[in-house]
């Protein structure tokens, strides 16, 4: 169900970018009033629920806090929308270390550039915050999670049966083709892989590339997520506190634990924080070709983390089995803490 | 999936494999997040229009360059010929020496102004006429 919301400015237009606009459009100068006087706030919040309702009425409800597209959950994220353009710096273009509205005023930018830069571009305030509830869903439920697992296991898979070219984004997988071969489009695709019958990834990917042509890695997840059976739900931890990545005493610990490692122990752990897998680590750092470094690199990180972990759980410091959630908030608070982590990792929906 | 050193390293050691684990999965959440906003895959023919009507730009961020003391700050940018200059902090009462002349100085509003070609400082009059060097912001 849509939500229909006044345009009276707009004269009868339904479209947001009418050719009205040429002859007054009354934003910029709501944005220039709001700076200097905060007046009218209202008017421009209104405009704010109605452009951000429009960007993102086609996003699934993974897209949204709590994981539901409700009505008020575009509210919500409106408001956070308008709060970030009153108040968060950003540094990308057009922004340059600015608010959003202070980077307008003093830019002049026209109404068109201004929702261009605040609900439609690829790159806006609004698609960067739904970006960020998205991550954030995606870490924490639990069905969400499963479509996150399955989009690495088809990253592996592609990079054992699929070539991808050298340039270009998004990077699109590819199967040559032995002589000519009629495409089946890629929304197609499921019925014939599941007549396949099968749950190996390599089978089932090699199969969609020839079939449909070049895909990319989210392609394929979004394609076998219909033709996978689905996983039961993961069992909550039995004791996980919800405010770990809060705790002063575990980030105290985790940061101790980092400054506690050499720099080779640093090095392997920084790069397993970033995520890379081993061929990636060996590329960038050669040492870790010789089970000698990595053997010693592991037993320190071990070393020093075994207190880090015991203040999370709450328990005794032994090397045993930990929870995914500890481990996920662990490695949160590592690149939380720690300057040259964050600059690699990058901060989701952050100021960058 | 065949084996590695460093899946051999971890297998001895549950702490390591699980923040490996975590870690890993963290990336694929950010890079999935990442791919569907790059393919624009929730994005409908009327938004697809609209981001491809961006016209390249250049900000007047871009060109204008700052001079500051303390609580002092001036934009400066070419026009043409000349500069104009804008008080953007600083107290009222503010004024500059430009050729044989004194510009009063009100923030926010640009005046025309004689800056020296890749000077590197800029004077000010307060409102009590006591001289502010201002340097340039690079």
């Amino acid at each position: 169900m849509s939500l229909l919301l006044p345009t009276t400015e707009y004269a009868g237009a339904a479209h947001p970018e009418s050719t009205l606009l040429a002859v007054s459009d009354p934003l910029p100068d709501r944005v220039r009033r709001f700076l200097r006087t905060l007046d009218d706030g209202k008017v421009l919040l209104e405009d704010f629920h109605r452009h951000v309702h429009s960007a993102s009425r086609a996003y699934p409800d993974a897209y949204f806090a709590l994981g539901r597209r409700t009505p008020d959950a575009v509210v919500d994220l409106a408001h956070r929308v308008f709060a970030t353009c009153s108040r968060v710096k950003k540094g990308r273009f057009p922004f340059m270390g600015r608010e959003p509205f202070a980077a307008y005023v003093e830019e002049a930018f026209d109404g068109r550039t201004i929702r261009y830069h605040s609900f439609y571009a690829k790159l806006s305030i609004t698609r960067e915050i739904l970006r960020a509830d998205y991550e954030h869903n995606l870490s924490s439920h639990p069905m969400l999670r499963w479509r996150a697992n399955l989009y690495r296991d088809v990253g592996l898979a592609l990079r054992r049966v699929a070539v991808a070219p050298t340039a270009g984004t998004p990077v699109r997988w590819s199967i040559p083709a032995r002589g000519p071969v009629s495409r089946v489009p890629p929304e197609h695709l499921s019925a014939g892989l599941r007549a396949l019958r099968s749950t190996d990834l390599d089978t089932l990917i090699r199969d969609a590339l020839v079939r449909a042509g070049p895909l990319t890695q989210a392609q394929l997840t979004w394609i076998l997520e219909e033709v996978l059976p689905v996983p039961d739900q993961e069992e909550e931890p039995d004791v996980v506190p919800s405010s770990m990545t809060d705790n002063i005493a575990v980030r105290q610990a985790v940061l101790g634990a980092w400054h506690g490692l050499d720099d080779e122990a640093r090095e392997l752990l920084g790069m397993l924080a970033e995520g890379l897998q081993y061929e990636e680590i060996i590329q960038r750092d050669p040492r870790f070709k010789h089970k000698v470094a990595v053997n010693r690199a592991v037993a320190r990180c071990t070393q020093a983390f075994v207190a880090a972990i015991a203040v999370a759980m709450g328990s005794e410091g032994t090397n045993a089995e930990v929870p995914a959630k500890v481990a996920e908030a662990i490695i949160e608070v590592l690149i939380d803490c720690v300057p040259e982590l964050r600059a690699r990792v990058g901060a989701p929906g952050g100021g960058k | 999936m065949s084996k590695n050193i460093l899946d051999d390293a971890v297998e001895g050691s549950p702490i390591m494999r699980a923040l490996a684990t975590a870690a890993r999965f963290r990336r694929a959440v950010r890079e999935l997040a990442r791919d569907e906003a790059e393919e624009d895959f929730w994005t409908t023919g009327e938004e697809a229009a609209l981001a491809g009507a961006e016209e390249p730009m250049r900000l007047a961020a871009q060109d204008a360059v700052v001079f500051a003391s303390g609580s002092w700050r001036v934009q400066v940018r070419q026009r043409g010929a000349s500069h104009e200059l804008t008080l953007t902090e600083g107290g009222a009462g503010a004024s500059i020496r430009s050729g044989s002349t004194i510009v009063q100085l009100h923030q926010g509003v640009p005046v025309d102004v004689l800056v020296e070609e890749g000077a590197q400082s800029i004077v000010l009059l307060d409102a009590r006429g006591r001289q502010i060097t201002l340097s340039r912001n690079d």
